[in-house]
């Protein structure tokens, strides 16, 4: 059974935003909604400035919280780790976009809540998600963290580093973060800008 | 550049001002309003957004109300689609075959270009307009072939392809290239097309046709007291000025900003979110559009993402938002060589709106 994680090299991002058009092309997403969501770090003075951008969205977490406070069984784990939701029984009664410490999920305006799939229904036919196919540098991977030729356990193994978003919340993601330089450890006076919402569009 | 068919100068200089090979699009737009050298007549524009893309957008409209006739050609409709005679709506990439793509880089290829499916509208490939003008104009001699697979068959033949070929390798025939110099001295040739064979710093060439020899530094003027330099740049989700109005990218980038820098907002008095006006040095005028307050960027500079400021109201989404670059553009720098037009000339007040 496989083990699905993703990682996102943040040193080769270049908040182009493709992924996000490919997310919300491939899932059919309405006006206003997006299920990826871009921050954009940017630290110093002029002209001595670093900055970064770091994509986000569902990491499919072992311990979600988002499934715990599920009261209709909408939202549950996978066996291969997906964290999905059935709109079918999904009553959008926000309980879980509340839960999520990352603030990944939104309600989609047919009622229930929505997020991103890893694109299992890509993932069933063999292929990657389409935010990891569209990527122009190669940014992203996916696959079996236990697979020993999976791209994603060889993304993570050469990487200089590699991290979760704020891993107190106990929540277990599988999106890793790799060569970050500002995950964790942002500051207000880096001001990360929120460039795009889940959910809603624009700036 | 040798005349041409008729011995007449061309309109925008390429033949006796400027280099062979150069463009200078927007020295056409003084010739269509003066007449001189020759009246011109009629404008064909093929995939360009003349309002955004030519500085001084009102001077180009002076233009266009002068010519008998003005045909667009486009796969999405533009600000100057609406000051247009007669429009041809194009298919797009997806829905025509067309030219081969031949690119002579470090790994040259020819690539195939083929549709995926058939126009969804009534639309036509550039390639179908142009022939069926030219038949119509007693041309034929430049069209003698039947269609694009034709004309394809005939072109790949020369290199001992052909379409089903090249469909066989992927479309896409790639050729050795020759990207190091050795590849050449070894076949005693250099790679540099100069007298010398050589690179050359100081340009014999340049100096026989009446240019200076080695470039000369000639400082740019500084903005004067109140004003900012307009910077113009591109963001990653928008290509140039079309695509503003499409859905999904519209959404992710609606309007452009204005970027000042912390310190200069800060003298101003401006704040992140605020909206301004723009003004340039010859009170041309474009926004409102949002202050961007952001360390990146210079205290005597302000800076845009090119390509808003849409005010065609048929682009629904695009209309009215954000400030146009083009429309405070209303003084370029002419390379006196190749007739390249510098548009980062301009300077810009800001004045706070609402």
């Amino acid at each position: 059974m496989p083990r699905y994680a993703m990682s996102i090299d943040v040193s080769r991002c270049i908040g182009c935003q493709a992924c996000m058009v490919a997310c919300k092309t491939e899932n059919e997403l309405p006006p206003g909604a997006f299920r990826l969501r871009m921050r954009s770090i940017v630290t110093g003075t002029f002209p001595n400035l670093k900055g970064e951008f770091r994509m986000e969205q569902c990491y499919h977490c072992a311990n979600a919280p988002c499934v715990n406070v599920c009261p209709t069984g909408a939202t549950y784990k996978r066996a291969d780790g997906i964290v999905v939701v059935d709109a079918e029984k999904c009553i959008g009664c926000k309980a879980c976009v509340t839960a999520c410490p990352y603030g990944m999920r939104y309600i989609h305006p047919e009622g229930y809540a929505d997020k991103c799939t890893f694109c299992e229904h890509r993932v069933a036919a063999g292929r990657v998600p389409a935010c990891v196919e569209t990527c122009p540098t190669h940014a992203r991977a996916f696959g079996d963290l236990d697979g020993a030729t999976s791209p994603v356990r060889q993304a993570i193994a050469d990487a200089d580093s590699h991290q979760v978003v704020k891993p107190e919340t106990g929540a277990q993601p599988k999106l890793f973060h790799l060569n970050a330089r500002f995950v964790n450890t942002e500051t207000d006076e880096q001001k990360p800008v929120i460039v795009s919402e889940l959910g809603k569009g624009g700036h | 550049m040798p005349p041409g068919p008729t011995g007449k100068t061309r309109a925008d200089g390429i033949r006796d001002r400027f280099l062979r090979g150069s463009t200078a699009m927007q020295e056409l737009i003084e010739p269509m309003i003066t007449g001189k050298p020759y009246p011109i007549k009629g404008l064909v524009v093929y995939g360009s957004n003349l309002l955004h893309t030519i500085p001084n957008p009102a001077r180009t409209i002076e233009a266009l109300k002068k010519l008998d006739l003005v045909v667009v050609i486009d796969v999405l409709p533009q600000d100057h689609v609406a000051w247009a005679d007669v429009v041809l709506p194009e298919s797009s990439y997806l829905e025509r075959d067309d030219e081969l793509w031949a690119c002579s880089h470090k790994t040259p290829y020819i690539a195939l270009r083929e549709k995926s499916m058939e126009p969804v509208a009534n639309t036509r490939p550039g390639w179908w307009m142009a022939r069926e003008l030219g038949l119509r104009l007693g041309l034929d001699v430049y069209f003698d072939w039947p269609d694009i697979n034709a004309y394809l068959e005939r072109r790949l033949g020369t290199a001992g392809l052909s379409v089903a070929k090249l469909r066989e390798m992927g479309g896409i025939a790639v050729q050795p290239g020759k990207p190091y110099l050795d590849d050449y001295l070894k076949e005693n040739k250099s790679p540099f097309t100069t007298a010398s064979g050589k690179i050359e710093l100081y340009s014999d060439a340049l100096a026989k046709s009446g240019h200076a020899p080695l470039p000369n530094y000639e400082p740019t003027p500084e903005p004067p007291a109140g004003y900012f330099r307009l910077l113009y740049g591109r963001s990653p989700v928008h290509t140039f000025s079309r695509t503003q109005n499409a859905p999904v990218l519209n959404e992710l980038m609606p309007e452009n900003e204005v970027w000042l820098a912390t310190k200069a907002a800060a003298t101003l008095g401006l704040k992140n979110g605020d909206r301004v006006m723009l003004e340039n040095q010859d009170k041309a005028r474009s926004g409102p559009v949002r202050v961007k307050v952001t360390e990146r960027i210079r205290t005597d500079a302000v800076y845009m993402v090119h390509g808003f400021g849409h005010n065609a109201p048929g682009m629904k989404r695009a209309h009215g938002r954000g400030a146009s670059d083009a429309a405070l553009q209303t003084r370029y720098a002419l390379d006196p060589i190749c007739g390249g037009a510098g548009m980062r000339v301009n300077f810009v007040k800001l004045t706070k709106v609402g």
